[in-house]
């Protein structure tokens, strides 16, 4: 209810109409698992650096579709980021112009839903990017894997146990294959993976 | 650009890095519950699923056929069937790579590594499907033409059809590549090319099979040799040819449809061994037996009937030295020999020389001995390594008239040393090459009487087979990921097979050379129990696979031969074999200690 509200307020301020589609419903059945490399780990300065996304069709992730893009920061590359992910100013020098990864995000998506791992944050920054372009953040229902993670894991230890929702202990627990790389698609991929095996 | 899964098991081990970089980016992920039944029998897969999770089993109605595990796909059998025969259920929840058919057809075209991992699998599977172990009806060494074999009838589009239309032709001719006739050029297009027109190039729907087709296309006669057509498809990465007969067209040949006999080359190698007017030009001829058992394992031959063409080959070789080399008196009244592995048939690659002479009547010592030297020299020419143990033409000792090979034979009976056992064994398996075979049969039938007969020494020669203890912890050499070094299979397993069998023969008078002929002498007589033996020669033909496998790659990396294969790059279906032809060794290992009742020795 206050859901629909809120889309509907979304809706007006929505700045260019050639993306009103973003407002129907979803017919796909599908959804994109979606993961951002940045400068930093404040959403509201950071700069995103990599996006990486999978669509998932069923119990299928169509892998071979992908989307792997790297983006051209405003700023200087925050020396913390580059430590998590060895991207440095020179890699993503080549990089596309922010508008251009946010339209080329946007049809990828399209109405589905996301699906991500702390993926508050990576939708912060998207949002944030997508602003200038739309006038509101992404519309698109937001599904947590880590949420998901604490609920089926909840249910395994004795109450009040402590879970750990670090990224590779859930990888770990739900005993899915490890991914040498650790770029945006990579988690990505992951991310994907862990929400077919909790679903 | 990011990769996601690397692909390094066996064998995309083997994929080129822009391949591997095609597959990393072609496969999808599934996910499969528990009981799902992703591939059933009769469909036509769009894709070759690659476990990096869970178990699969593959099912005929209610029997688990096969199960596959991590790294390992299914269903390799559209290699030579495009319908799966079997149903392929979940037993333990699974993800799987999805690779298009189209990808993985691509790629066991153009790369013979990749392919010839899938074929020799998928041999040893069907072997043990359809309960044809080692026995092997079926692998005709018969010449085959291009037109013995079911090409396809020809499917024509029309060039203007687009690529629905002949998306929906293919469909409807079932087949994997279209015709296309367009003012007078031939052109051919595939499935791959469909795919790859549709999800890489984008290309609209309505593009006209025109615009898709390839006009560079190969035809082959009907009347071709079946391996020149395989040579074409090798040398051009193809996977079709046109097939013509009187100038028509009457069919496309598959490469799944050449999978099979290709003995013919070897017969025509042979012929030109047999015309070679010098020692050098039949050293280049026999240059190409290496690259003629590469390609027959290649397409799929097993290494029991490999190691007959090639011992017959090399045979051909000796043979022909011996013409062009042995001087009148020699070539005229004397047998050549081949010992050893080439004697029974079962040397697949050329390995050291070991031959020897039987002579009439006396010949001048200088004479023998100047034609010794040449004939050793002129086979390591040819590629066959100087023997360490000296057991060659060029040593007096196997090199000499027959009443001195008689004279050997009681030294034999009298003096059974190590040394003495051990030449024993070569000399019952010899073979004659060239000359009057009526010599080797006279010297052979004295070895029988004269050791055969005498049950102590047959006892002390059967002894050898512990020669190699197996080792305890064979097993634990099978489980993946466990051994690095290698598990030597002659010591462990073929060894004790050939000289256990030896013996028997020995004592029997069974007066075949190879080990399988003489296993199955040995069970028309009772001596060994019908179903042991077919384990045995089963066994036995996929040790020589393994150490043929093994021999082929160290060749491929110019190291020298060595009797190690590393288990550790074994698929999961191999090991079990290994495993099993393994514990078959050591059950014949206590059949033959109890027959000569080596405990009591």
């Amino acid at each position: 209810m206050l859901g629909g509200l809120k889309r509907a307020l979304a809706r007006r301020r929505l700045k260019d109409p050639a993306y009103a589609w973003l407002f129907e419903p979803d017919r796909t059945g599908e959804l994109v698992s979606i993961d951002c490399e940045t400068t930093g780990l404040d959403p509201k300065t950071a700069e995103i650096l990599s996006i990486g996304a999978v669509r998932i069709q069923g119990r299928r992730i169509l892998a071979s579709e992908r989307l792997d893009l790297r983006v051209r920061p405003r700023g200087a590359v925050d020396a913390v980021g580059t430590r998590i992910h060895r991207l440095r100013r020179l890699d993503v020098a080549d990089g596309l112009d922010p508008a251009d990864a946010v339209r080329r995000v946007l049809d990828f998506v399209g109405t589905r839903p996301l699906v991500g791992y702390y993926l508050e944050f990576d939708a912060a920054l998207l949002d944030r990017y997508a602003r200038p372009l739309l006038g509101i953040g992404l519309p698109n229902e937001r599904i947590e894997v880590s949420a998901l993670y604490y609920d089926w894991r909840a249910k395994q230890v004795p109450h009040g146990g402590n879970i750990d929702l670090r990224f590779e202990t859930i990888r770990r627990r739900l005993d899915l294959p490890p991914i040498v790389a650790h770029d945006a698609y990579a988690d990505a991929l992951m991310a994907a993976m862990m929400y077919l095996r909790l679903t | 650009m990011a990769d996601g899964f690397d692909f390094t098991a066996p064998p995309f081990d083997r994929l080129r890095p822009a391949e591997l970089a095609q597959v990393r980016r072609g496969a999808d992920i599934g996910f499969f519950r528990e009981g799902e039944t992703p591939l059933r029998a009769g469909d036509l897969p769009d894709h070759l699923f690659v476990v990096v999770k869970g178990q699969v089993e593959e099912r005929a109605g209610d029997e688990v056929v096969n199960l596959y595990g991590e790294d390992e796909a299914f269903d390799t059998g559209i290699l030579l069937h495009a319908a799966c025969r079997h149903d392929f259920r979940v037993r333990e929840e699974a993800i799987c790579h999805l690779l298009p058919v189209e990808d993985f057809l691509e790629l066991t075209a153009n790369n013979p590594a990749f392919a010839a991992f899938y074929l020799e699998d998928l041999q040893h599977k069907l072997a043990r499907l359809e309960g044809r172990r080692g026995a092997g009806g079926g692998v005709s060494l018969a010449a085959m033409r291009v037109a013995q074999v079911a090409a396809d009838p020809p499917a024509f589009v029309a060039p203007d059809a687009d690529m629905h239309a002949a998306a929906l032709r293919m469909e409807e001719a079932g087949q994997r590549a279209l015709l296309v006739e367009d003012g007078g050029r031939l052109g051919i297009l595939t499935g791959a090319d469909l795919a790859r027109a549709a999800t890489l190039r984008r290309l609209p729907l309505e593009t006209p099979a025109r615009d898709l087709a390839h006009w560079d296309v190969f035809g082959v006669d009907a009347e071709a040799f079946l391996y020149e057509a395989a040579a074409l498809m090798t040398r051009h990465g193809i996977r079709h040819l046109a097939v013509r007969r009187r100038g028509e067209i009457a069919g496309i040949l598959d490469a799944a449809a050449v999978i099979g006999s290709l003995a013919r080359h070897g017969d025509a190698l042979g012929g030109r061994i047999g015309a070679a007017g010098s020692v050098k030009a039949v050293a280049e001829a026999a240059d190409a037996t290496t690259g003629l058992v590469r390609d027959l394992v290649g397409q799929g031959m097993k290494a029991g009937y490999l190691g007959q063409v090639a011992s017959n080959l090399h045979a051909q070789v000796m043979a022909r030295l011996f013409d062009l080399l042995a001087p009148d008196r020699v070539r005229k009244g004397g047998c050549l020999l081949v010992m050893g592995s080439g004697g029974r048939g079962e040397q697949a690659l050329k390995t050291d020389q070991d031959n020897g002479l039987i002579l009439d009547g006396d010949v001048p010592k200088e004479e023998v001995a100047a034609f010794g030297a040449a004939f050793r020299d002129a086979m390591i020419e040819a590629g066959f390594p100087a023997c360490p143990g000296d057991i060659m033409v060029s040593n007096p000792f196997w090199a000499k008239p027959i009443d001195a090979w008689q004279d050997t034979l009681r030294d034999w009976a009298a003096n059974p040393s190590e040394q003495a056992l051990m030449e024993v064994a070569i000399l019952q398996d010899a073979a004659a090459v060239a000359g009057d075979a009526a010599l080797l049969d006279a010297v052979r039938a004295d070895l029988f009487r004269t050791l055969g007969g005498n049950a102590a020494f047959v006892r002390r020669f059967a002894a050898a087979i512990d020669m190699h203890e197996q080792p305890a912890s064979f097993l634990a050499h099978l489980l993946p990921g466990r051994d690095r070094r290698g598990l030597d299979v002659k010591k462990a397993g073929i060894f004790p097979i050939v000289h256990g069998v030896r013996a028997l023969a020995l004592e029997a008078g069974i007066d075949a050379a190879g080990t399988e002929a003489r296993l199955r002498r040995l069970a028309e007589k009772d001596t060994l129990d019908a179903k042991a033996t077919e384990d045995l020669v089963g066994a036995f033909g996929f040790l020589l696979s393994l150490r043929l496998d093994a021999g082929l790659e160290r060749l491929r990396l110019h190291e020298p031969l060595t009797p190690e294969v590393e288990t550790a790059r074994l698929s999961k279906l191999e090991r079990d074999l290994l495993k099993d032809s393994l514990l078959a060794v050591r059950r014949f290992r206590e059949v033959v200690r109890h027959h000569f009742r080596l405990e009591q020795l």
